[in-house]
């Protein structure tokens, strides 16, 4: 019977232990596996930072949100490419893609909806980990 | 008359060269990771949106960043920087204002790797402290890049790290900077 016990107690301990370490390992999700917490145009989201950051930050931040804009530039740095959507006179919408799937299609002009992590504002609004909506 | 003439185009072309290389250099996809190593485990994030600008006359030297931009590999990594170290819905940006000290001894019209000292306030989650770092300036066909790499001291900055994890985290954080600048519009 003791036995019993010391065999449950074990595998129930390395379950356990086998569960946390995948917890503990779990990557970032990607972003088209997340759903969108809400849907916006560049301009009302890059003027409602300008307005009042703390309170934007507080409604945007940690969002997965899709941001429907027009294309003001690309551009690839270190591997990275980000896409600008024009937000206002004073910046737009900065957005860092996760891959560049259908991005070096892009050009300035384009209407497109993209979706991302808000993490705040600069002089843009910074979007990361973002994928280009069909 | 030959003499005159010779010297116009020197003079002229010494200001044309004086003209280009003065002003404000910017980024904003500038590149900032940092690596805590200990024997448990290493932790590495990296920032790609880090905006700089870079006045080439004077050397004032400022970086802006969103704490929420750095990218883990691991979800609770990026979780617990957020929410318990960096507390970054209170204290959403790292900044740094200063100046390139030596700025005087870059030649912004000669390629090459300049070794400079940059002096100024860091501020990482709400606390600022003077800190004066190594780094260099590289000029190469009039384009500017610079890099640093330096240590930070989580304590200094009121970062609490829970006991729990004491060993998993670096008590000194190793800092790296990547900028490639673009002359300014304005």
């Amino acid at each position: 019977m003791k036995k019993y016990i010391l065999i449950a107690v074990l595998v129930i301990g390395a379950v356990g232990a086998y569960i946390g370490k995948t917890m503990y390992d779990k990557p970032v999700a990607s972003t088209s596996d997340v759903k969108t917490d809400l849907e916006i145009d560049a301009a009302t989201l890059f003027t409602e930072f300008e307005q009042n950051e703390q309170s934007a930050g507080d409604k945007y931040n940690d969002k997965n949100i899709a941001v429907k804009g027009t294309v003001q530039g690309v551009t690839t740095e270190g591997g990275k490419t980000t896409v600008i959507l024009k937000g206002g006179d004073m910046g737009g919408v900065s957005c860092e893609m996760q891959d560049n799937t259908g991005v070096d299609k892009l050009k300035e002009g384009d209407a497109v909806t993209i979706k991302g992590f808000c993490t705040g504002y600069l002089t843009d609004v910074v979007l990361v980990r973002c994928v280009l909506q069909p | 008359m030959k003499k005159q003439v010779l010297v116009l185009v020197l003079v002229a072309v010494v200001s044309a060269a004086n003209v280009f290389a003065q002003g404000k250099y910017i980024t904003k996809n500038g590149h900032i990771e940092f690596f805590s190593a200990t024997s448990m485990e290493n932790i590495a994030a990296s920032n790609d949106k880090v905006s700089s600008v870079l006045d080439t006359q004077t050397g004032k030297l400022d970086f802006a960043l969103l704490i929420k931009a750095f990218e883990f590999e691991k979800a609770l990594m990026q979780e617990h920087f957020n929410e318990n170290y960096m507390e970054s819905d209170k204290f959403p940006k790292s900044t740094f204002k200063g100046q390139v000290v030596n700025i005087a001894d870059v030649n912004f019209t000669k390629n090459g790797t300049y070794k400079v000292t940059v002096k100024g306030d860091l501020t990482i989650h709400g606390v600022t402290k003077a800190v004066e770092v190594p780094g260099t300036i590289t000029v190469k066909d009039g384009a500017i890049s610079a890099n640093s790499k330096f240590e930070v001291a989580v304590a200094d900055y009121n970062i609490e790290i829970p006991k729990l994890v004491r060993d998993n985290i670096a008590k000194t954080i190793a800092v790296t900077v990547a900028m490639n600048y673009q002359p300014s519009q304005n």
